[in-house]
């Protein structure tokens, strides 16, 4: 029973690891949240179910889709909401101000395009099951459950070994002088934005599946998950994020099998908290931006 | 009730969400987690005022020292962490004030509470302004004033003349939460109608919004703020379907025009 | 002896910055810390001001033992300071930061605040603002009490520095380097400054690189060199120390 638990909240861990990941990845190169990325991580279970539903594609395609449009929305995100306020300076919170209106429209556009009800997601095709041990575990499962491992193992294999990768590490690291060394900080930006939104609408394909319905208010609930599960794991820090995300999945569905079922989303910031009050800096994060003082 | 008073009501309780962030802030304690405040403050009050019959005034403030103690519990985490951390440390505790309440039944879990009386007037909110105001402009002239600036701007020069940081920080969020549960208070009297999907984190931003659009160098700011937040949709009503969506066009826009807030950097004022 | 340290030591990571000092300072004197630059001169001053806990080591004031108190709590007990990078508070005028230096000897808090007449300054708060204005005429900065502070000259701003300082009537004040930057007229100024400090009853320690400030106006000179005491003693005995000459002040001694 408890395997089975286990399980099941490594598969819903590993897909809240991916919206993680996103806000790492943005926090990592631009010292910000991104208040948006929860409607980001919501088209793109939009543009998944919409794939699904009217162009009758495989959910392969789907996610394929979802990643590709969440990329071009993340991408027009940075160039109308971060930038043009990064460039004018100014107080920090300006490009918080921006993110929540940016959020705003997003929501609102897409409850006047699909309506503000819930949404059932299609099964798409036979859903069988497979039997490990004392663990059970369905087509649909396994699908996240892979999903979610390639697209990290794709952006471990970015960021580690590739150039591209190479240059948003030293954009995390110092913008300036990675502008000395040639590499173009904007470009940088943008190409973070573009593969933490792909992986916030992969994301909200596989929760999609998961939970079986959506609405356009998913978001709001999922960012501000997603930003206690990078606090977690130790701001800025992707692996981190994974982990959190893993641990925070399992933890969830551990507390519906074993306790009150509807408390369950508090667990998150229940979690955050004690993690806020006995180590801040995250389980992986060093505690250069923490410095805080009683 | 007339539109225009509705209307009134509405900014008056926003100017009073606005004042209460603003406190905090002014010590650095940034908090996107106000509607928990609120909402704290809006569920004790109606409780107490709608179904034990206790005298609105006294609701009022029994609801604002409910939120003042979460704020204090608040608090104390905070204290251990700044910038980012703590915005993402009060977004959570404003969830997880959300949760509790879809949860406990005695309030009536999601459908919430029903049937609360109107107690609300308009004259009995501008009375609530001017008082906070007034604490604000108090706060700002006096020796905790000042040092709430000092911990804003420099917390080791701060405490190194003497200021104990501990103290400003967890008092200010005290006094601040104070004012939102008062603040919930009259909402939901005014609402007649309250659930926990009204005390999301939109309500949260929307305060945020507030003091970040009108500026918080002076009380004015959150003031302009909440004005400017809470009229431009109703002049903007013939809009109608698409009024949230312009409104998000120009927060963005109003970032981008005014990074520094509209009412802008801090004027020196005489002492 | 007011303030009296043994074996202090602060270690940051692998290095030691303060490796086991001990001294004590008289009270009613002007004392010197002098060394070369990394020798832990600042780092003593953080430490003995509370803005850095020691690794190791006692501290006493006035004989009462305050070693790991709070930078607020030994500003109380009567240990002032000024910093070498100056920090004023921007957002606030000169009078204003003067008053943030008299925090700890005024009473009241929000709930004072809160519920005090509108309009009307408290007893307390009038007082105090006398003395700050008693203190600006001090440093010769009366006609720029509303001055924003961005708005001063640096040499301005260290005196500002100094008044703050001065503000919670300190039996104890550390000055880091005052002298950084000033040509020689104002050094004498703060020269003349530092002796009428001393004169109204506030013991001075100060860190200095200025050489010929530091001789004109100690009582007495403790040398650092490497975390470590290297020597002690009057002026005199200090310029003719031939471990100091050497390891610090070379040929060059006296050209500043």
């Amino acid at each position: 029973m408890l395997q089975q638990q286990l399980v099941n909240g490594l598969m819903l861990g590993a897909a809240y690891a991916l919206v993680a990941i996103g806000y790492s990845l943005v926090f990592g190169v631009l010292k910000l949240v991104h208040l948006a990325h929860g409607e980001v991580f919501m088209i793109g279970a939009f543009i998944g179910l919409q794939s699904v539903l009217w162009f009758k594609v495989s959910p392969v395609v789907a996610l394929l889709a979802a990643a590709a449009g969440s990329a071009v929305l993340g991408m027009i995100l940075e160039l109308v909401a971060f930038r043009p306020i990064r460039a004018r300076g100014g107080h920090f919170l300006a490009p918080m101000v921006s993110t929540i209106g940016a959020a705003l429209v997003i929501q609102e556009v897409a409850t006047k395009l699909f309506g503000s009800e819930p949404i059932g997601f299609p099964q798409t095709g036979t859903v069988t099951s497979w039997q490990f041990g004392a663990v059970q575990v369905s087509s649909v499962q396994l699908f996240i459950l892979l999903a979610s491992v390639i697209s990290m193992l794709a952006l471990h294999l970015l960021v580690a070994h590739t150039r591209y990768g190479m240059a948003m590490r030293a954009v995390a690291e110092s913008p300036g002088t990675a502008a000395i060394l040639g590499i173009n900080p904007n470009n940088v930006i943008l190409l973070t934005f573009a593969v933490a939104s792909a992986l916030g609408g992969v994301a909200g394909v596989l929760l999609g599946l998961s939970f079986n319905s959506i609405s356009p208010y998913i978001g709001i609930d999922m960012g501000i998950k997603g930003m206690a599960i990078m606090l977690i794991g130790g701001l800025g820090n992707i692996y981190g994020a994974m982990l959190g995300g893993l641990l925070l999945g399992a933890v969830e569905v551990l507390s519906v099998a074993y306790f009150e079922s509807s408390y369950r989303d508090a667990f998150a910031f229940g979690l955050m908290i004690i993690i806020v009050l006995f180590r801040p800096q995250g389980l992986f994060g060093s505690s250069y931006h923490v410095e805080g003082r009683a | 009730m007339s539109y225009y008073e509705s209307v009134a009501i509405v900014l008056a309780i926003n100017v009073l969400m606005g004042i209460s962030l603003y406190i905090p802030m002014a010590a650095g304690q940034i908090s996107l987690g106000h509607a928990g405040f609120m909402a704290i403050g809006a569920y004790v009050c109606a409780l107490l005022a709608s179904q034990s019959g206790v005298a609105f005034a006294l609701a009022l403030l029994a609801g604002g020292v409910a939120a003042a103690l979460a704020g204090l519990t608040v608090g104390f985490p905070a204290l251990r962490v700044r910038g980012i951390y703590l915005i993402i440390l009060t977004m959570g505790f404003g969830e997880i004030v959300r949760i509790f309440f879809l949860n406990f039944e005695p309030t009536g879990g999601p459908s919430g509470l029903r049937g609360i009386k109107p107690l609300t007037t308009l004259s009995g909110l501008v009375i609530a302004c001017v008082i906070a105001i007034g604490v604000a402009v108090q706060l700002r002239r006096s020796r905790v004033g000042r040092a709430m600036i000092a911990v804003h701007e420099d917390e080791g020069a701060a405490e190194a003349m003497g200021i104990h940081l501990m103290y400003v920080k967890l008092m200010s969020f005290a006094v601040g939460a104070f004012i939102a549960g008062v603040a919930g208070g009259f909402y939901a009297h005014y609402a007649m109608f309250i659930e926990p999907a009204q005390f999301g984190f939109l309500r949260s931003a929307e305060a945020f919004l507030f003091v970040v659009l009108g500026g918080f160098s002076t009380v004015l700011g959150p003031i302009v703020g909440a004005a400017f937040v809470t009229l431009l949709p109703e002049v903007l009503r013939f809009i109608q379907e698409w009024r949230m969506t312009f409104f998000g066009v120009l927060l963005v826009a109003a970032a981008l025009w005014r990074p520094d807030g509209l009412i802008g950097p801090r004027r020196l004022k005489g002492s | 002896m007011l303030l009296r340290l043994e074996e202090v030591r602060k270690r940051f990571g692998g290095y030691e910055a303060v490796a086991g000092i001990s001294f004590e300072v008289a009270a009613g004197s002007i004392h010197s810390l002098i060394g070369p630059n990394g020798a832990g001169k600042t780092t003593l001053l953080n430490l003995i001001s509370g803005v850095l806990p020691p690794t190791a080591g006692r501290m006493w004031f006035h004989d009462a033992e305050f070693t790991g108190r709070r930078a607020d709590q030994i500003l109380a007990m009567g240990i002032a300071r000024n910093f070498q990078h100056v920090r004023l508070f921007r957002t606030l005028s000169v009078r204003e930061n003067v008053l943030v230096g008299r925090h700890a000897r005024i009473r009241g808090g929000f709930l004072a605040a809160i519920f005090a007449l509108p309009f009307r300054p408290t007893t307390a708060e009038r007082a105090a603002r006398a003395r700050v204005d008693e203190l600006l005429e001090f440093v010769g900065l009366a006609h720029r009490r509303d001055t924003r502070v961005d708005d001063l000259t640096m040499v301005e701003q260290r005196r500002v520095e100094i008044a703050r300082a001065l503000a919670s009537d300190p039996a104890l004040l550390l000055l880091d380097e005052p002298a950084a930057g000033m040509n020689p007229a104002e050094v004498e100024g703060l020269t003349q400054l530092m002796r009428r400090i001393c004169e109204r009853g506030t013991t001075v320690m100060l860190v200095e690189h200025h050489m010929r400030l530091v001789m004109a106006v100690s009582h007495r000179v403790t040398v650092l060199t490497m975390g470590t005491l290297l020597a002690q003693g009057t002026p005199e005995e200090i310029r003719q120390h031939p471990q100091v000459i050497s390891a610090y002040l070379g040929n060059e001694g006296w050209a500043s």
